[in-house]
């Protein structure tokens, strides 16, 4: 009998089932997906890093190093498993050419260096080891990804020649986040480069247990040993290589969140609308001797077909689209199938989304208990209320017209229904302009504030030289004579020494200067004014434990000098282990400075840029927003992908449901339009009146999907965007498409919606609507 | 004048095959400001027959025109303008917006024709209320009156645009024999100021306010007849000269 039942209303309602189905479907296609594609990444990283054997620890270092020192340390430390420098040539990129032009990956710290021997190795793309022969060249993976260098190509460095043969994955400097890229070329070929270019050492270290990280890396600065550079670990690497596609996938997990709502608002609505019209039926039912339980088993028998129908063409569905979406992570970091894995989560996912949606139809449908016998027999539907509207008269009114006034009424008289349409299309465009900010938050030239860069039209970055200052100040008073800069300030890094409480002692780097000529973004507090001031990176107050308001003591001019903490801000640079102070240094040992200007007049920034890095070619020049784009680019292009889907998503969603809900109206209002039409209303104001509704339901939506995003999202975006270790975060709302665009694709789409489902109102016969 | 004019109308039902007719070759004038009724057994078409004079069903043979125009020639728009300003429709069943109270239900045609101020629209309502002595009941909802109340609402909102004809099918039909009759008065009044009536009953007392009786068996007109002018008078005579021309048709 159920079998019967079930195509009967198949049959009878062909676009709730279908799109009933629908919505299970794309619910279980993005929550697999998003699973899958979140075991892919972790296993794609961990397999890169194991089979790379990524350092635990790693200390960049320019200047001397003693190498027995370091030995003696690694020996007497148990914890060490193996021990490393690496000598790493930094290479201008003035002294790259691709095809004899030269190279325009200058914004990244590029090098040469020879394979590694005991760990931290440089891969192919079949994830093999690398053994490259003379002459030849082994480029990074993101040149490949924004096609700068191809396979074949001749590059030269120093005017020396190499035939690029093939692509690298490096586990620790695969994202374009991370601001260093490694060439590798053979041995031969680095003994010969080695002496032109500046000799930065990779200090690198594996540990037996990655636990005992923290405590090596106090060891480490505690023995005084080389610490000119940035420290970098396991950990950092480990993000760094999920970022961006960590972020699509979060993307895509806020989607389907998204989604499943919008099944629960649609299987509600289209279930409750059932009932009403069963409701004569269900008091039948009953009255003949059924148990409450027997009705509900029939309407859930009906939605058990329907998910499990849906649901599995979910599944399949996620197994196609899992391939695209893995392209990038297959490319970076190599393929790691865990098939079994992914299979089993795909189908965990897809019996999650069966048992939730058979659990929710079940709470609906325990309204059928609360059903009379006599009352559904007698009164046949369920008595709608509108008493409360009863003010609410035509009579009254001065402004609507007869077809407005019908199609308000309408609304206010219904207003669970319409309610749950709107929260239906407030979830849609939350989808549509959610992803959307968040990508013009991080494509925003402002983004780089939140992560200890201040915004500014260019950067030039002195480091890895001697006399770092006085060259700064050179370009520094360049700057001061030249009409087409219009502000600008240098900022000077040097590593001090911290002495805690109980007398122990750290490196920290402090860069000094003005910080307020171009101000970042501080999570807690606010910039370093007074001398006896200073800001830490988040990373660096969690490390000292320190917090706005303590203090910290530092060596400065061979004395303890007291410091008050005024703010703390998140960086991505150098490791996340920076600190900013506003007191004067003027000791020859710096470790880099960095001059920040704006130009006049934007239209000469190429013009400046390049005439800066012809007469300072110690220094490199580099225009901000190709900064950004350069660091942001992939996560930026991921977050545009998952953007878009969303955006499509939002829209088809928004399509199906206002016809869904339409024609359910044209089928509920048969009555009142054969009453309206033959008292003389004609077919275009039906139409109008049904296009009202949805249209003004809609501008409701809208205007509270606004309201949501510039709120709600911000707290959803900063929890995403927590990852890059930006704690707080106002978000970028991309006007135009938000207020807009966005808005007016929505509306057109209800419109048309409403058009295709009102036609059959125009085929309504008075002579049969009335006798209903 | 002529108002309306069937000419060998034809409307049949059923699946192709089977087919019946309900309209079986039927002719009738209606002229300006008579008060025409139709009787007949139950199933012979009374109802298609008024759908089919007031447009609202489509015909499958034969023509009707109202005021002289093809009804079938006329746009889907025409004729919704030509229903809420030419005509008012009294349905046997009371057919309400139910999210309406009476007074806003009984000037919904007034309000889309949107001629009239709207306070004149709505004295113009309280105005006929009153006249069938519904006046208080404005406010309530539909569900809050009884039937015979409704169908008076009803007739008023047929009036609401004064149009040339108003239909009714069995407007009485589900009243009790008073309000039948004061319902019928009420059309006869209309009638006196110059509105053309056709009304569908099987009421042999309704009848007797008509000046023609038409009577319709198995979709043809099969007699007619002819009373002068209801002036208040004789009503006693006139129904039973109409139930023994029913006795003698059979009906
Ligand atoms: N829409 C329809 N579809 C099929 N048959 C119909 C339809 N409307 C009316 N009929 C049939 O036409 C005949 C005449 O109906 P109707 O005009 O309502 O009769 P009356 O009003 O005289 O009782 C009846 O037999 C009825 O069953
Ligand atoms: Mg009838």
């Amino acid at each position: 009998m159920y079998q019967r039942m079930i195509v009967n209303d198949f049959k009878k309602s062909r676009l709730i089932s279908v799109s009933t189905l629908v919505f299970v479907a794309v619910s279980t296609m993005l929550l697999a997906l998003a699973a899958m594609l979140a075991v892919n990444l972790t296993g794609a990283i961990d397999g890169l890093m194991r089979d790379a054997k990524t350092p635990h620890f790693m200390q960049m270092h320019s200047g001397d190093v003693d190498f027995a020192r370091l030995e003696a340390f690694s020996e007497s430390n148990a914890a060490v498993q193996a021990f490393q420098v690496m000598e790493f040539v930094n290479v201008e990129a003035i002294d790259i050419t691709v095809q004899q032009v030269p190279f325009d990956g200058g914004v990244q710290d590029n090098g040469v260096i020879k394979q590694a021997r005991q760990f931290d190795f440089l891969l192919d793309l079949d994830g093999e080891m690398i053994e490259p022969q003379a002459g030849e060249v082994y480029v990074p993976l993101t040149y490949m990804k924004n096609g700068s260098i191809k396979v074949g190509d001749l590059l030269e460095f120093y005017g020396q020649e190499f035939t690029v043969r093939g692509f690298l994955r490096d586990s620790q400097m695969n994202s374009p986040l991370s601001s260093s890229k490694r060439f590798l070329i053979s041995d031969s070929d680095f003994e010969g480069i080695k002496s032109q270019g500046n000799m930065e050492y990779l200090i690198s270290f594996r540990l037996n247990d990655l636990d005992a990280l923290r405590a090596f890396e106090a060891q480490y600065v505690a023995a005084g040993l080389e610490s000119n550079g940035p420290t970098l670990t396991y950990p950092l690497f480990r993000m760094i290589n999920g970022l961006s596609d960590g972020l699509m996938i979060a993307v895509i997990l806020l989607i389907s969140f998204l989604v499943v709502m919008v099944t629960f608002l649609c299987i509600r609505f289209t279930l409750v609308a059932r009932m009403e019209d069963d409701y004569r039926e269900i008091g039948v039912l009953k009255a003949v001797g059924l148990y409450n339980r027997d009705i509900i088993g029939l309407y859930l028998a009906k939605y058990a077909v329907i998910a499990f129908v849906g649901c599995t063409m979910g599944y399949l569905a996620s197994l196609v689209l899992r391939q695209p979406l893995l392209e990038d992570i297959k490319l970076s970091m190599g393929a790691y199938h865990q098939t079994g894995v992914e299979v089993a989560l795909g189908i965990t996912s897809a019996l999650m989304i069966f048992a939730i949606v058979l659990g929710y139809v079940y709470l609906v449908l325990r309204r059928i208990r609360a059903v009379s016998v006599t009352e559904a027999i007698r009164f046949g539907a369920v008595q709608e209320q509108s008493q409360m509207y009863s003010k609410f008269l035509l009579s009254k009114s001065k402004l609507l017209s007869s077809n407005a006034f019908l199609a308000v009424k309408d609304i206010l008289g219904r207003k669970k229904l319409y309610m749950t349409m709107m929260l239906i299309l407030l979830i849609a465009i939350f989808m549509m302009t959610l992803p959307l900010s968040l990508y013009s938050t991080i494509a925003s030239e402002h983004f780089v504030s939140y992560m200890g860069v201040g915004k500014s039209d260019l950067r030039i970055d002195i480091q890895q030289t001697t006399q770092i200052p006085e060259k700064a100040n050179a370009i520094a008073s360049a700057m001061e004579d030249d009409l087409e800069i219009e502000k600008h300030v240098v900022l000077t890094a040097r590593s001090y020494v911290v002495r805690s409480e109980e007398g122990r002692e750290s490196r920290l780097l402090i860069e000094t200067g003005d910080h307020s000529i171009f101000p970042i973004v501080y999570s807690d507090g606010r910039m370093p004014i007074e001398p006896y001031e200073i800001a830490l990176s988040a990373i660096n107050a969690e490390d000292l434990g320190k917090s706005v308001g303590d203090n910290i003591t530092i060596v400065y001019a061979g004395e303890g000098l007291e410091l008050k903490i005024c703010g703390v801000y998140s960086d991505i640079t150098n490791g996340g282990k920076t600190a900013k102070a506003a007191f004067a240094d003027a000791d020859e040992t710096a470790m880099w400075s960095v001059i920040s200007a704006n130009v006049r007049d934007n239209s000469e920034l190429e013009s400046v840029l390049e005439r800066y890095s012809n007469a300072f070619t110690y220094a490199k020049v580099t225009g901000v927003r190709e900064y950004v784009h350069m660091t942001f680019g992939s996560t930026i292009a991921a977050l545009e992908k998952a953007s878009a889907v969303g955006a499509s998503v939002a829209l088809f969603l928004t399509f199906l449901i206002t016809l869904l809900f339409v024609k359910m109206l044209v089928a509920k209002d048969r009555y009142s339009i054969g009453i309206m039409k033959a008292i003389g209303y004609n077919n275009a104001d039906i139409g109008f009146q049904f296009v009202l509704r949805t249209l003004l339901v809609s501008i409701v939506s809208i205007c509270l999907g606004i309201v949501l995003t510039l709120t709600l999202g911000e707290l959803f975006a900063g929890l995403m965007i927590a990852s890059f270790g930006v704690t707080s975060l106002s978000l970028e709302v991309n006007g135009l498409f938000t207020f807009i665009i966005g808005p007016v694709l929505m509306l057109m789409v209800v419109h048309r919606a409403t058009i295709i489902g009102t036609k059959s109102t125009q085929t309504v016969k008075i002579t049969q609507s009335i006798k209903e | 004048m002529k108002l309306i004019s069937a000419s060998r109308i034809l409307k049949r039902f059923g699946e192709a095959g089977e087919q019946r007719a309900v309209l079986n070759d039927i002719s009738i004038d209606i002229h300006e400001g008579e008060f025409v009724t139709v009787m007949g057994p139950s199933g012979s078409g009374k109802s298609t027959l008024m759908y089919a004079l007031s447009g609202m069903e489509n015909l499958d043979g034969g023509e009707v025109t109202f005021e002289g125009h093809d009804v079938a020639e006329l746009k889907d728009n025409e004729l919704a303008d030509l229903r809420r300003r030419k005509m008012g429709f009294v349905f046997q069943q009371p057919t309400f917006l139910r999210n309406l109270n009476l007074l806003d239900n009984i000037i919904l045609p007034a309000m889309r024709e949107n001629k009239l101020e709207r306070s004149e629209i709505v004295k113009r309502a309280e105005f006929l209320m009153d006249s069938v002595e519904i006046s208080e009941l404005g406010m309530r909802d539909i569900t809050q009156v009884s039937g015979g109340q409704l169908q008076r609402a009803g007739i008023c909102r047929a009036l609401i645009n004064s149009p040339r004809i108003v239909f009714g099918d069995e407007p009485t039909g589900a009243l009790n024999s008073a309000s039948s009759q004061e319902i019928m008065n009420i059309f006869s009044e209309i009638n006196k100021k110059g509105t053309t009536i056709t009304l569908v009953t099987h009421d042999a007392k309704v009848s007797a306010v008509a000046e023609r009786i038409l009577f319709l068996s198995d979709g043809k007109v099969v007699d007619e007849m002819r009373l002068p002018k209801y002036e208040g008078r004789n009503f006693e005579t006139r129904t039973l000269q109409i139930s023994e021309r029913l006795i003698e048709l059979g009906i």
